[in-house]
């Protein structure tokens, strides 16, 4: 399946789009954000678990993840869309 | 237009005696009992690996408590955004600009501290710097951050309309180079900060924070350490202008560390030297930009390309180069825009915000091609200007730029008319145009910028207003006054809502123990956002009084009206009270009161900013400037005396009047310092001039005659009409000032500091030089 990926900020390890199998949205944005140059700031340092509140806004078509019944375990599907906007936040 | 009883009014600035009798406490005028004093120890090297650091000889100095090097921040790095945090504390493998620190020295003086910097052993191995952007962004350069192997911190490629087309209709098409200078943001007060690590692990500092919430964060990232433990408590401060004071500093974080590995008390100041040569400053940028026009003047489309330079670490870059974009479709209607945009690292010290943010460059390189054009095609600049400025919109319509941000009030073409009709426009042809060696000119510029920074992220002011029982109020907000006097427009708002008079109010200093969290000040955003927050905090705190006083009258609480301190019944004004009285109701009555009111901005954030696209709302509204500007050239020397500015600025409405033009006066005097006088020295990373009396900002004796005129629009978004009021005249200085030095010599010049050797030189090629 194809997910779209748009981002409100420059990060050229992320691509426009990716192909999977089948997972998550905890499955895709781990694979995403775990090659970046700042994972050290999406990674709690404690559990080595995704850590994105505060630093992204996630939403699933339009949807913040949080609002979804399943939350970042929920299911992809094929045209999918991500959105990361960066939480601005001087100092942060 | 409402009346109003404190707001409009000349009141004193509420900092204004402390300020002048000395009586204000700055960060270097705090000590503590057993206080060290703390240095930083910066690398003589550009661009260089640090191989191993030997401390143990410094260590022994006599005096020196504690030194710490990079190492000891364990990997912690910091930025403006999550994404690109990759400045540390001290350098730790390698330093990427001259000076930048390596270690820090905690002793018994200040005297010591230097001492034992001098005595810690850094091996280096010097790598190849790179000074130049263009040169930087070549293949084979060398690399100053792995994660950035072509050198370049951020790009943007924005396409609003097609520009390829409206160039191709065009009757005029003009493409030309600008040079913006490198520039200090100019605080007299250098950064400074005492900071205690106490056993409890609480961090304690008194730091000149233009921005403490700022400071805290970084604290509490950096130590590890949750926000409950770190305070940071904010003297007055000497002037930020943005940049430095809004972020932190090597001796920030050392005095930190160095206090807790002493469990002493740590201060350090910058001297000038340091902050001419570590600290931040304005980018400089150089501007491609390209314009066209129909025959009659009006704008088809601007292609404009961007190079920031970026300096050593990424810091606020990002937002720096969609500032430098998002503004250009403002204050002239703009069909078509296209914007490339490179921020590209190099071996200097780190370019960060200033007063001006972005604006600046492009609004310089946009108002002097539409001048060239008028020129061009036989048209009068201010003719020019007019038809292609926006018009005001209708109350209840929005003007949408191009790039989709939204304007409810646009009076830049009354600000034009404002200073067309006034008499150094309107006179200029009678006017002397030469005297000896000196010749004269007048220019003018039309200029922009958006006020009331909101972005995604945690962006709402808050505050507490506190009615003690005697009637008097406390104010309390986390927004600083850092010299632009917002403490004392807040003070006047809250004492407009309740009813009060100005000096019932007590407006407290930050403290993040006490304060509410807030965004910080930056952006033109204090009056709007922490204004509105303080309006909502008043009226809670008056519904309760009301409340109170229409159980004590046995009316109903909008019976009643609070006016200069003196309450009573609308329908019945002899039935009265003193707002003390009131006060003592409230808070007496029954078991008791507390009357305490809170409020918090709810601007949110209708959208977005998209840095890749160019979209979004950046901020609450747009203040807008007009200017003119009489100088004179010595044909012979090249030096400039410039001695008229006429501003006139659409604030929505002046607050305090005095402040609206105390700032209006100094954004142009920074404007006139970086357009004429301004500029860092540099070669190979190394500043030249490093001191104040070779980096040459404006001094009184060169301020000129300025007149201000104020433009009344009462946007429907500002808290009493109020739109921004602080950053507009740096735009709009720049621009005006070179079209004068047109005027009087008949060259543009594109490359700022416009300097006598340049003026010379661009007479000798013209053949005007006057010998």
């Amino acid at each position: 399946m194809k997910i779209y990926i748009k981002k409100t900020i420059q990060i050229p390890e992320i691509p426009t789009d990716v192909e999977m199998e089948s997972g998550t949205l905890r499955d895709l944005l781990d694979t995403l954000l775990r090659h970046t140059y700042f994972v050290k700031e999406v990674i709690d340092p404690a559990t080595g678990e995704l850590s994105l509140d505060g630093l992204f806004r996630v939403t699933l078509n339009g949807t913040a993840y949080h609002s979804l019944p399943d939350g970042i375990e929920t299911k992809l599907h094929d045209q999918d869309t991500i959105t990361l906007t960066l939480v601005l936040i001087g100092g942060g | 237009m409402k009346e109003y009883s404190v707001i409009g009014t000349r009141v004193p600035r509420i900092d204004a005696r402390e300020k002048v009798m000395g009586e204000a406490k700055y960060a270097a005028d705090y000590s503590l009992p057993g206080m060290l004093w703390c240095k930083v120890a910066r690398s003589p090297y550009a661009h260089a690996k640090i191989l191993n650091i030997d401390t143990s000889k410094a260590e022994r100095l006599p005096g020196v408590k504690a030194v710490v090097t990079g190492k000891d921040f364990n990997g912690w790095t910091w930025g403006f955004m999550a994404t690109t945090r990759d400045e540390p504390p001290l350098a730790v493998d390698k330093v990427r600009y001259m000076y930048e620190g390596v270690a820090g020295v905690a002793a018994i003086d200040e005297e010591t501290a230097e001492e034992a910097c001098s005595l810690i052993e850094v091996e280096y191995e010097e790598l190849p710097g790179v000074f130049d952007p263009e040169e930087a962004m070549k293949e084979g350069a060398p690399i100053i951050h792995a994660y950035r192997p072509n050198n370049v911190s951020v790009e943007y490629h924005w396409n609003f309309g097609d520009v390829d087309k409206a160039f191709a209709d065009s009757y005029i098409v003009r493409e030309d180079r600008f040079e913006t200078g490198r520039v200090v943001t100019g605080f007299l007060e250098p950064p400074a900060s005492l900071a205690y690590y106490d056993p409890s692990g609480q961090i304690t500092v008194w730091a000149a924070k233009q921005s403490p919430y700022f400071h805290y964060r970084h604290l509490a990232g950096c130590f590890g350490v949750p926000l409950s433990k770190v305070r940071v408590i904010q003297p007055y401060i000497g002037g930020g202008f943005g940049g430095t004071k809004n972020d932190s500093v090597a001796g920030d974080f050392c005095v930190v560390m160095l206090s807790k590995k002493t469990g002493k008390p740590v201060k350090y100041i910058y001297t000038m030297d340091e902050v001419l040569t570590t600290c931040r400053r304005r980018h400089n940028m150089t501007v491609y930009n390209k314009m066209g026009m129909t025959k009659d003047g009006i704008l088809t489309a601007i292609e404009t390309k961007v190079i920031g330079h970026g300096g050593a670490y990424t810091a606020i870059g990002p937002l720096t180069m969609f500032l430098t974009g998002y503004g250009t479709p403002a204050p002239y209607r703009l069909p078509n825009y296209k914007y490339d945009a490179w921020r590209v690292f190099t071996n200097n010290p780190v370019s960060a915000a200033m007063r001006g943010h972005g604006f600046t460059h492009t609004r310089f390189a946009c108002d002097i091609q539409m001048a060239m054009i008028a020129e061009e095609l036989g048209i009068d600049p201010v003719e020019i200007m007019m038809r292609n400025a926006i018009d005001n919109p209708k109350r209840g319509d929005v003007y949408r730029a191009v790039n989709g941000f939204k304007l409810k009030t646009c009076g830049i073409k009354e600000a034009i008319k404002a200073v067309a009709e006034d008499t150094l426009w309107a006179d200029r042809k009678k006017m002397p145009t030469e005297d000896g060696p000196i010749s004269y000119g007048v220019g003018i510029s039309g200029t922009g910028y958006h006020g009331g920074a909101r972005q995604l992220g945690h962006q709402a002011c808050a505050a507490i207003i506190r009615v003690c029982e005697d009637g008097t109020v406390n104010l309390l907000t986390g927004a600083t006054d850092c010299g632009q006097g917002s403490d004392t427009v807040l003070s006047m708002m809250a004492a407009e809502e309740l009813g009060v008079r100005y000096e019932d109010i007590s407006i407290k200093r930050v403290d993040t123990a006490y304060t509410p969290v807030d965004p910080g000040s930056y952006g033109s955003r204090v009056t709007l956002l922490a204004g509105q927050a303080t309006q909502l905090a008043a009226r809670d705190a008056k519904k309760q009084l009301l409340e109170a006083g229409a159980k004590a009258w046995g009316v109903k609480p909008d019976e009643i009206e609070i006016t200069n301190g003196v309450v009573s019944l609308k329908g019945n004004p002899e039935r009265r009270m003193s707002f003390e009285k009131l006060a003592k109701i409230a808070c007496y009555e029954g078991a008791g009161a507390v009357i305490l009111g809170r409020g918090h901005s709810d601007y949110g954030v209708e959208e977005h900013l998209d840095f890749n696209n160019g979209t979004g709302e950046g901020g609450i509204n747009f203040s807008f400037t007009s200017q003119t500007v009489r100088l004179g050239v010595d044909m012979e020397t090249g030096k400039l005396d410039v001695t008229d500015f006429t501003i006139a600025h659409d604030c929505g409405f002046p607050l305090h009047p005095v402040s609206v033009e105390s700032q209006n006066e100094g954004g142009a005097v920074q404007g006139l310092g970086q357009t004429i006088y301004e500029g860092f020295i540099m070669e190979n990373g190394r500043t030249y001039n490093s001191t104040m009396l070779d980096y040459k900002m404006p001094r009184s004796t060169d301020i000129p005659t300025i007149k201000l005129i104020n433009i009344i629009t009462d946007d429907p978004d500002g808290p009493f009409g109020a739109k921004e009021a602080s950053e507009g005249s740096i735009v709009s200085t720049p621009p005006a000032v070179i079209d004068a030095l047109h005027s009087a010599t008949g060259i543009w010049f594109k490359e700022l500091p416009v300097t006598p050797e340049k003026i010379v030189k661009g007479l000798k090629e013209k053949g005007k030089w006057m010998k």
